[in-house]
């Protein structure tokens, strides 16, 4: 068929129009209708949303000492899906490893066999080492080889301070101590970055897109001071060695502030390898309750002088040691006629609390169990603290007046004990404990300060002012705890030999298991630093298991080592440190 | 008619010029952009290249921050003083004098703690 040449224009017309219509319906259905799905194919392909990982937050001491800080670690690790030559890529990375080239060659050919694409080839490889292997990756390139930037949580000191300080888990977060405490604070906030990829995959930074940068976590200062940490720590582990007790506990405090300066708590364990060492990680200063015994005499007495049912000269009977009451007996560790109130705590007459708490009636007394802070948690920054346990009078038999003033049937924890000391020491002042004491970001900004807190007025100074004499007796000539007297110091305290409870609640442990304490501050003139010795069952003959007689010379010679380190001043009324030629 | 022609031939130079200025100015501009273009892809090289030195450099110094806590922790220097130290001898408790003057409250003035342990030497 001959066309026309008019005809024949028409028709390339036509032709060209029919072409030009489907590309230009291409082009719609490519830039308009599948838009989304183009779009986002592209992006997947150029578009990357990268991390930026923060730094977890230091722990330090009152002084600025490191407690927990963080090493940077790499990985090498190896894709078993591009690694082409095992033995070849062993020869390369062998001298820069620990391993030799024969293992990595074998994990390597593991991983290519198995598909693994995260063969783990050597983990914490030294900062030196990676330099010096990725110089060599550079000169001689295996495809699949990686080096993965890591960070390790360190403890430069050890087991010192475990409990307090605590460890992080797997996922990298704090799990026991101040780690877990303080995880809001010491964890940071991961950034992230979007940024575009050439065809090589190399990012295009000036194509750069949204960009969060990353908050490291802020430090945290604690009360502790470790000179004195490392003075208690040693002297507990020699009285762990020489009495071999199950457990001990011993904390200081500064009794204005409520500030925590050490804190040990045995058995420990490492907090590099805390999974090995379970037992060892309750923190026995706030996790686990004792029966108190004498030194809760404090808190009878402490009530009757407040409510002025007593002063230091008051006398009572003590019954001259036996005295049947909600019938049982209740004796004293030995025969006692006639005793002023300061008497009863220097001699630590059981029948002489009694009396005084007989006094005060069932709900007065139980007040002022609660209002000194017993069966409430302190509030310290720690976690897995115990309330300790406080019966309500409607829950108390008719023995319980007569067995609570003596530190039975009532539990509570050596932090708990050591705030109440704390309250006669303050003048009647309850201050909360507290362990941390500012939290630093990094630039050196405090964002916040922990300051002292004064919870309440738990009895009057005049009242405190008697209690603290007749406690001052205690370590006096004719006192229990005579062997805690710190010369030139004068020394408040409270000794405390508890049998212990058995564990279903019913009666006392047989075989002469007891929980020995002593309880106490200096100088007792201007308080400024309180400490409670807690052992468990310590080995030994019975006449040395006393808290007077066991806790009362650990209190003396950590208190000396205590005034020296913090260069207290001999209290006026004592003699003068002199040195012997 | 002869002026006429004359004028009918002649260029219009003003449009030209305009019309080549313009290109200049167009081509100008795009080659500058080109330029920047170029230059800020080499500018974010040299940034990417300085990021991954800081991060290095950060990492070193965290590294040695490290080292440093570790080599100068409580037990390692006292490992090191028992190591270096054995041959020295401790100085007895009750020798060992407070040189801070002891002030008690409401006493003014520096009060001597004792001087029988220098005068015995």
């Amino acid at each position: 068929m001959k066309l026309e040449p008019g005809s024949r224009a028409v028709l390339a017309c036509v032709m060209t129009g029919f072409a030009l219509t489907g590309v230009s319906a291409r082009l719609v259905q490519l830039q308009w209708m599948d838009h989304e799905k183009y779009a986002e194919a592209a992006s997947r392909k150029h578009l990357l949303t990268v991390e930026i990982p923060s730094r977890r937050g230091l722990i330090y001491d009152r002084n600025g000492e490191l407690l927990a800080g963080n090493q940077p670690l790499i990985h090498l690790l190896a894709d078993g899906t591009r690694v082409r030559d095992a033995e070849k890529a062993a020869a390369v990375v062998a001298p820069w490893i620990n391993l030799s080239e024969k293992e990595i060659a074998a994990k390597i050919t593991a991983g290519i066999a198995a598909k693994n694409y995260n063969i783990e080839i050597e983990r914490n490889i030294t900062e030196e080492r990676a330099a010096g292997l990725k110089q060599a990756l550079k000169i001689t390139p295996i495809a699949g080889l990686m080096l993965r930037d890591d960070m390790r949580r360190i403890y430069p000191n050890g087991t010192a301070l475990c409990h307090v300080i605590g460890f992080l888990g797997f996922d990298r977060r704090g799990v026991h101590g101040v780690e877990r405490s303080m995880e809001e604070w010491l964890r940071g906030v991961d950034g992230r970055r979007n940024i575009e990829r050439d065809g090589s995959g190399a990012e295009i930074v000036s194509y750069r897109g949204e960009e969060i940068p990353a908050r490291d976590g802020a430090s945290v200062y604690l009360t502790i001071d470790m000179g004195l940490q490392t003075i208690t720590e040693r002297m507990v582990d020699s009285v762990m060695a020489e009495h071999k007790p199950k457990s001990m506990v011993v904390i200081l405090s500064r009794p204005s502030t409520g500030e925590i300066l050490a804190m040990v708590s045995r058995p420990a364990f490492d907090p590099r390898t805390p999974g090995k060492q379970g037992a060892g990680q309750t923190n026995r200063a706030i996790a686990s309750v004792i029966e108190p015994g004498s030194t809760f005499k404090i808190v009878v007495v402490a009530a009757a002088m407040n409510e002025r049912l007593a002063d230091l000269d008051t006398t009572i009977f003590c019954e001259n040691g036996k005295f049947y009451y909600g019938g049982r007996d209740l004796n004293d560790h030995r025969p006692f006629g006639d005793l002023t109130v300061r008497q009863i705590l220097a001699r630590s007459s059981n029948i002489g609390s009694v009396k005084l708490a007989l006094q005060l009636g069932e709900n007065r007394y139980y007040n002022y169990i609660r209002r000194f802070g017993f069966g409430f948690k302190t509030g310290i920054e720690l976690p897995g603290e115990l309330p300790g346990i406080v019966h309500s009078p409607e829950n108390w038999n008719s023995l319980s007046i007569a067995r609570i003033p003596i530190g039975q049937g009532i539990a509570v924890t050596p932090l708990q004990m050591l705030t109440a000391m704390n309250v006669i020491a303050n003048g009647g002042r309850l201050v909360e404990p507290r362990l941390v004491s500012r939290i630093e970001e990094s630039s050196g900004r405090v964002v916040k300060k922990f300051e002292p807190a004064f919870s309440r007025t738990v009895i009057s100074l005049a009242a405190s002012k008697k209690v603290a004499t007749a406690l001052e007796d205690v370590t006096g000539p004719q006192g229990t705890g005579r062997l805690a007297a710190v010369p030139p110091f004068r020394v408040a305290g409270k000794t405390g030999t508890a049998q212990k409870a058995a564990p279903n609640g019913r009666g006392y442990l047989d075989g002469g298991r007891y929980v020995l304490s002593f309880v106490g501050y200096l100088p007792a003139e201007d308080p400024q630093i309180s400490m409670i010795i807690v052992v468990d069952e310590p080995q030994g003959s019975k006449e040395d298991r006393t808290g007077g007689r066991l806790a009362g010379p650990i209190f003396a010679a950590l208190a000396a080592r205590a005034a020296s380190y913090l260069n207290l001043q001999p209290s006026p009324a004592g003699p003068i440190a002199t040195a012997q030629p | 008619m002869k002026n006429c022609r004359r004028s009918g031939g002649q260029l219009q130079g003003g449009p030209i010029v305009t019309i080549v200025l313009c290109a200049v100015v167009i081509v100008s501009v795009a080659l500058y952009f080109v330029h920047i273009h170029i230059q800020m892809l080499e500018l974010g090289n040299v940034k990417k290249r300085l990021e991954i030195e800081l991060a290095g450099i950060t990492k070193a110094l965290q590294a040695a921050e490290s080292r440093y806590a570790e080599l100068t922790s409580r037990p390692v220097l006292e490992r090191r003083l028992a190591e270096i130290g054995s041959d020295l001898i401790p100085i007895p408790e009750e020798r060992l004098v407070s040189l801070d003057p002891t002030r008690f409250p409401g006493e003014e003035g520096v009060r001597t703690v004792s001087n029988r342990g220098f005068a015995a030497k």
